[in-house]
């Protein structure tokens, strides 16, 4: 293959991945041939219904697990473990409860032989920017649900990572606190222009976070549609919304989702209670 | 309302009292229980020919049910339970049990300890005295444990040089092979494995005797129990001398029948049974020992409880002023003077 | 917590009922001392006691001595506990050697072994403390190996997506993150370890708590007896409200993430 200017950010090739389903007593086949590719600072929305293999994908990128078949690339490289040059934000915050909100921050730092006054300065930067002024000192219990995740992308974006993924980060939010977080992150976004991969199966959220939105299959997760969104940033719902582009690739994503839902329940149906 | 919520008070706890003694006052008009509770201890004893020919049952006419206890305090806490009716036991948790009041009376001897029960010290100590500076080991609560101090009494041993541990038996005896004691007076096969393994007699609790030191088992009844069936108790006692006759005409004979019944090694059922004195009931009837209904206040056994009392407080077991002035009203002699005289 | 003023209302009026009703049914004469001696009694006995000690031992001494044996074989018990667990909970070789040990001694009862521990180590302080020593120790070590096993896969993610080498994933990770469930373990071992204390104290003992309920109850003395049972419920009840003051100074998160 010859080799055009500099590789993308992040490269699945052909990947395959399939699981012990010990309750099941079978293997399960979670991602098959999956072939994605994402460029340098794209921020890149993984969409698809429940059980697809997308969060398999982001754990596959995020080093916790590897490959059946096919190669995970980060700047060409195979991806062997996790590192901090990949930030990764669950739908847990999963904080350390006994350190307080900074500690937390800069948490990756401190283990990796940061100086403090380089941290320091950047965790200051990033509690500006995610609205945690005042609550240096609290401990994640002292926390709401939307804060609590606030510092977990603080955390994650401190390291500088080459990319970000986030996992469902906002899914265990109400609806209003999601709306924030989601413009919130938009705007820190906007200035950090990290390469961001972000699963969720929230139609919405993937169209206007994203500048490319892949949608998936029912399992085994396959790239069915690989949406360009049009939208100019900075972006904000109440623009969106009476925007008839916005209406009709709503309804089109909302469709192909759907079939693919339906597929999966069916799926999953004849297969017995999982 | 007060009125009713204290007759509902009264009313459950009549209810309760009721229930426990319910199983005796079902007894009530019949002269023999359907089924008598014998407590005893796995230690080889001439009426256990009666058990193992089932003679009770046979001259009592009622069954009889063998309760074997660990230790003379389990069978104190069951007969105050009234889950047992006859019990033989030491003298000194038998006087425990008349001072805390249990609701016993003594009916006779069942055998003098002599020689079952002895006193091992280490090869190198002597006599007695060169107990001193030492540790002794005893098993807390028994006849053997009063013998121990008895005898440190009687040699003029200084206890508080003394290091004194309280031991069961077998625990007593691993503690010997390790070292951990230097003597340790206990009965056998206890006393035999410890003299076996380097180990040498210092003294039997017959040595005792003429410092009327006296230790001994008996029979207790309970009381309810005895004043409800008294014939029962006369002819448990007969048998019981028909036992110990047995076993006097031809030991050996008596003492296989025993070790077979008991799982036990002939030679230590037969050292065992000769270790007691077993005293006619004619003679238990003597001042030397219980005395009569007329002599049991000053006869030997009621003098000898008292002093085991007064040993027991000054150990601080029991209270001094709960010892009753005397123990001849909780010895019954009277079943006795009937068995003797009935035959 | 809202409610804890009126619980402890309503738990310090249950037991002031128990107490009326044993005063009332003492002082009807519906039983015996040799059954249930009724407060006053214990409290003469308490009084009795405090003056002239029991065998010799004032009370306090016995209260000591069963502290000090107990208190011993609890830090003993932690300390070789907590990192025997944590490596079982880290290391499933090591875990699958000492498991089945574990496993079989920990629901044998400790009374069983006595006669092998003096066979084994005779019958001083040393033999008292193994029995309750070996209660807690085996109790610490299954609740730590526990405990390392409950962190939570997603914590270790998050700090190994933060670059965290593996000795600093245990130093500054799963170490905190088992503090509470250590503590928690911690509490219930010297619960059991407390219980073991009887068993050890029938070990050739001249004084202690323990021993002191042994030796009453051979003297049908059920009013020291109960006041031994007060003694160790009280001591081990203050133990325990002792170590989760501890807790919740050392691990003011626990039970809130």
């Amino acid at each position: 293959m010859a080799n055009l200017g500099p590789p993308p950010k992040i490269e699945l090739r052909h990947v395959s991945k399939s699981f012990q389903d010990l309750k099941r007593g079978r293997e399960t086949v979670a991602v098959e041939k999956f072939s994605l590719a994402v460029q340098d600072g794209e921020f890149l929305c993984l969409l698809g219904p429940s059980g697809c293999g997308k969060s398999t994908i982001l754990n596959l990128v995020a080093g916790f697990e590897h490959p059946t078949k096919g190669e995970v690339l980060l700047d060409g490289e195979p991806i062997l473990r996790p590192g901090p040059d990949r930030g990764v934000v669950f739908q847990e915050p999963m904080l350390f409860p006994w350190l307080t909100v900074l500690d937390n921050i800069t948490f990756g730092p401190r283990m990796n032989g940061g100086r403090p006054e380089a941290y320091l300065s950047a965790a200051a930067r990033y509690i500006t920017l995610m609205g945690l002024s005042g609550f240096e000192r609290h401990r994640p219990y002292e926390l709401s649900g939307g804060m609590k995740q606030r510092v977990a992308i603080a955390r994650a974006w401190i390291t500088d990572p080459k990319v970000l993924l986030l996992d469902e980060p906002f899914g265990a939010l109400d609806a209003q606190t999601r709306l924030m977080m989601q413009e919130l992150l938009v705007r820190v976004w906007e200035q950090a222009r990290t390469t961001v991969v972000f699963v969720t199966h929230d139609v919405e959220e993937a169209i206007f976070l994203a500048d490319r939105v892949c949608l998936m299959t029912a399992r085994p997760g396959q790239l069915k549609e690989d949406l360009r969104i049009p939208f100019d940033r900075p972006r904000n719902y109440e623009d969106l919304v009476p925007d008839k582009r916005y209406v009709e690739l709503k309804r089109q994503v909302f469709h192909s989702i759907r079939e693919e839902t339906i597929k999966f329940m069916s799926q999953d149906a004849g297969a017995g209670p999982a | 309302m007060a009125r009713t919520r204290r007759g509902l008070l009264l009313a459950g706890v009549t209810g309760a009292l009721l229930a426990m003694v319910g199983p005796i006052g079902a007894a009530w008009a019949q002269d023999v229980p359907k089924v008598v509770r014998f407590g005893w201890f796995n230690g080889p004893r001439p009426w256990i020919i009666g058990k193992a020919e089932g003679l009770f049952d046979k001259r009592l006419g009622t069954k009889v049910e063998w309760i074997a206890f660990p230790s003379g305090a389990t069978a104190l806490t069951t007969l105050a339970a009234k889950e047992v009716d006859i019990v033989r036991l030491g003298s000194s948790p038998t006087v425990a049990g008349i001072v805390r009041k249990l609701p016993i009376e003594m009916i006779a001897i069942s055998g003098v300890i002599a020689t079952s029960e002895r006193l091992i010290g280490k090869k190198g100590i002597n006599t007695v005295k060169e107990l001193e500076g030492k540790r002794l080991a005893y098993p807390p609560g028994s006849t053997a444990h009063y013998a121990l101090m008895a005898a440190l009494k009687v040699n003029n041993v200084d206890v508080g040089k003394t290091k004194l541990l309280g031991l069961t038996p077998a625990d007593m005896v691993a503690a010997w092979k390790r070292g951990d004691i230097d003597a340790g007076y206990v009965w056998g096969p206890f006393s035999h494995q410890m003299e076996s393994d380097n180990g040498r007699e210092l003294l039997a609790t017959k040595d005792l005797w003429k410092s009327s030191y006296f230790v001994w088992n008996n029979y207790v009844v309970r009381k309810e129990f005895s004043q409800q069936y008294p014939a029962l108790i006369v002819k448990f006692l007969q048998t019981f001398e028909e036992t110990a006759n047995r076993y006097k005409q031809n030991p050996d004979e008596a003492a296989r029948l025993i070790a077979a019944h008991l799982d036990q090694k002939f030679e230590f059922a037969r050292d065992t049974l000769a270790g007691l004195e077993y005293l006619p009931l004619k003679e238990q009837l003597t001042p030397k020992w219980l005395g009569n209904s007329q002599t049991k206040e000053t006869a030997t056994i009621a003098k000898s409880m008292a002093d085991a009392a007064n040993f027991l407080a000054e150990l601080g077991d029991i209270r001094k002023q709960d010892i009753p002035s005397s123990f001849a009203p909780s010895i019954n002699t009277t079943y006795m003077e009937k068995a003797v005289g009935g035959k | 917590m809202i409610f804890g003023n009126r619980k402890t209302l309503i738990s310090a009026a249950a037991v002031a009922t128990a107490i009326a009703a044993w005063t009332i049914v003492g002082s009807l004469g519906l039983t015996t001392s040799l059954f249930l001696p009724p407060p006053q009694e214990i409290l003469t006995t308490t009084r009795e006691l405090l003056r002239d000690g029991y065998r010799q031992v004032p009370l306090w001494g016995h209260i000591l001595v069963s502290l000090a044996r107990a208190l011993v074989a609890f830090a003993a018990a932690a300390l070789t506990g907590v990192p025997i667990g944590l490596l079982m909970g880290m290391f499933p070789a090591f875990h699958a050697v000492l498991d089945p040990f574990v496993q079989f001694l920990r629901p044998l009862p400790k009374l069983a072994l006595i006669p092998l521990v003096i066979v084994w180590f005779g019958i001083g302080e040393l033999s008292k403390f193994l029995l309750i020593y070996l209660a807690t120790f085996l109790t610490v070590v299954v609740s730590a190996a526990a405990a390392v096993l409950s962190v939570k896969e997603g914590r270790i993610r998050a700090a190994l997506a933060l670059g965290v080498s593996p000795y600093k994933l245990f130093r500054y990770v799963i170490f905190p993150s088992v503090m509470p469930d250590l503590f928690t373990g911690v509490r219930v071992a010297i619960g059991i370890g407390w219980t073991t204390l009887i068993a050890a104290e029938m070990i050739a003992a001249n004084s202690g708590l323990g021993w002191m309920v042994i030796n009453a109850s051979s003297y049908l003395r059920t009013d020291i007896v109960m006041l031994g049972i007060l003694l160790l419920g009280a001591t081990g009840y203050a133990l325990d409200l002792l170590l989760v003051t501890v807790q919740r100074l050392a691990v003011p998160w626990m039970g809130k993430d």
